[in-house]
């Protein structure tokens, strides 16, 4: 490992902060409700997904609110660290032509920013349990550890999309659609119980974002966990980190010149 | 003031930069699919030869000026010296934190007040908050901008900026400055006081890379001149500055 000095420790941490602050400061800027919008959305949907599905095409899920409130926090959060990610290095131009850093630093304020913003929104899934009167379990301990795996994930696909959004622009366009195709692929508003077994092996086992849902819903809601899940999604999370890292410090040198 | 024996700080060897004029090759993922073999050709039409063979060495304490007509290099050369880019060919052997490149539209968020946009520079350049806050004030007062330092930086003008630009770059404590051109938004006044500071960063050793289209500011303040003409250095000359110390 590295070791680091404390003033290069404090030095990080200062970078950190700041970028992450800065981060934050931006996206507020002139908004009056700042961060109540990023619930908002999420929540918005969770309703109307509760209609057409609970009522219209009488899905049969127990607790659904919850399960989609769960669904979607997570999906969100990985959605909006994407989509951040795109302008993450094409916003910060006037910096990266003038001074050379380790450009790195300002996709991880993203992802941390968006992180809180998760964070935030998890707090709000308590008020739930406690409606729904579901009591905490031992597998609780795990969910610092998934949020974590799911950090890294966020994190090596922000290093992707925003080296590459640098040289084409038109990343902005196909992420939108991705996203949206993803999204109703992934078991997010339905269970994966519904999922035909054939293609179980595309929606679910190919799909980390599909385990992702799935070990946070078991953890919170049904008080179980399973570990080949578990262990399929760290190693997702690893490969698309390191995969996006790559990129990013082969395409980090030509940024300058083409920002 | 004879720097002969310094040592040498800024090493440019046999550096070659070209270009890809990536926007000119592809525009969109349009192009990619339907394009396809001509990316090829294009890619070898869509190179541009920016710097060609330079070489030059810059000792300790020593201010550099180069000189040239409008796209000869220049700015791509500081870009170079500061790390932002990196050659084709040559090598470039830099000694000593460097400053932020000063130029134009310095690198500063818009939509950051000045404040946030000195903590944030002096971050970029290694310092941490602590370092920073230590002469913040004295970044403040150099640039005269009072209670605009509140505001963000897109309400300033392009004076302004450059009045912030200058005075972070010099008060962190850089081994080496490179200013390109940043003085000629400045207002005499300005103009005066940084030539002072610069004078005053030389006499502490701080070596500089100066860019500039006015000869007689040049001459007033550089030790040697580089001129470059398309890419190439045409000539090298030392300024005699007898012993007569101008008054500015
Ligand atoms: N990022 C870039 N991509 C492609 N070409 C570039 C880029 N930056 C500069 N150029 C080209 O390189 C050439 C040299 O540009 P440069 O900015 O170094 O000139 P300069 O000597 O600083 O000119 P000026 O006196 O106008 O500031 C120009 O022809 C310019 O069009
Ligand atoms: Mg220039």
């Amino acid at each position: 490992m590295i070791s680091l000095t404390t003033r290069q420790w404090e030095y990080y941490r200062d970078l950190i902060f700041e970028l992450t602050n800065k981060e934050l400061k931006l996206k507020y800027k002139s908004s009056m409700l700042g961060f109540v919008w990023s619930l908002l959305l999420p929540f918005s949907h969770a309703l109307v997904y509760f209609v057409a599905f609970k009522y219209i095409l009488r899905i049969k899920v127990e607790n659904y609110a919850l399960f989609l409130i769960v669904g979607l926090f997570v999906w969100q959060w990985f959605a909006n660290s994407i989509l951040a990610g795109t302008g993450a290095v094409l916003s910060n131009g006037n910096l990266i032509k003038k001074t050379r850093f380790p450009y790195e630093f300002l996709v991880i304020a993203v992802i941390i920013s968006e992180w809180l913003h998760f964070i935030l929104a998890f707090v709000t899934i308590f008020i739930f349990l406690a409606v729904y009167g579901i009591p905490p379990t031992i597998y609780w301990i795990f969910i610092p550890f998934l949020m974590l795996m799911q950090s890294v994930m966020n994190l090596g696909s922000a290093f992707l999309v925003s080296s590459i959004t640098v040289f084409f622009r038109d990343m902005v366009w196909f992420i939108n659609i991705f996203l949206n195709m993803f999204f109703y692929l992934t078991p997010i508003i339905y269970p994966i119980e519904m999922i035909p077994d054939r293609l179980k092996i595309f929606i679910v086992d190919a799909n980390p974002m599909a385990l992702f849902v799935a070990l946070y819903r078991q953890i919170i809601i049904y008080g179980t966990i399973d570990y080949v899940y578990l262990s399929l999604a760290v190693v997702y999370s690893i490969v698309v980190f390191l995969f996006g890292w790559r990129v990013f410090a082969k395409l980090k040198w030509k940024f300058a010149e083409v920002l | 003031m004879s720097e002969k024996n310094q040592e040498v700080v800024i090493e440019v060897k046999n550096l070659w930069k070209t270009y890809v004029l990536y926007h000119h090759i592809v525009t969109s993922f349009k192009e990619v699919v339907l394009h396809f073999p001509r990316l090829f050709k294009k890619l070898r039409q869509s190179r541009f030869e920016v710097l060609k063979d330079v070489t030059f060495e810059v000792r300790k304490g020593e201010v550099f000026g180069i000189m040239g007509h409008n796209g000869a290099g220049k700015s791509t050369l500081l870009a170079l010296i500061a790390g932002v880019i990196k050659p084709d060919r040559g090598t470039i052997k830099v000694k000593g934190r460097i400053s932020p490149l000063l130029e134009l539209g310095a690198g500063f968020h818009p939509e950051l007040t000045g404040r946030e946009n000195i903590i944030l520079n002096g971050l970029l350049l290694g310092m941490t908050k602590r370092e920073i806050m230590q002469r913040f004030d004295e970044i403040v007062e150099f640039s005269e901008l009072g209670h605009f330092i509140e505001e963000p930086i897109r309400i300033y003008s392009s004076g302004m900026v450059a009045r912030l630009g200058f005075s972070v770059a010099v008060h962190t404590d850089p081994d080496i400055l490179l200013v390109d051109e940043v003085l000629a938004v400045g207002d005499a006044n300005f103009q005066q006081k940084c030539l002072r500071k610069m004078e005053e960063l030389r006499n502490n050793g701080v070596t500089m890379v100066f860019v500039s289209h006015s000869r007689t500011q040049m001459e007033a303040i550089c030790n040697r001149i580089m001129t470059i003409d398309h890419g190439r250095v045409v000539s090298i000359e030392e300024i005699n500055r007898h012993a007569e110390e101008k008054t500015c």
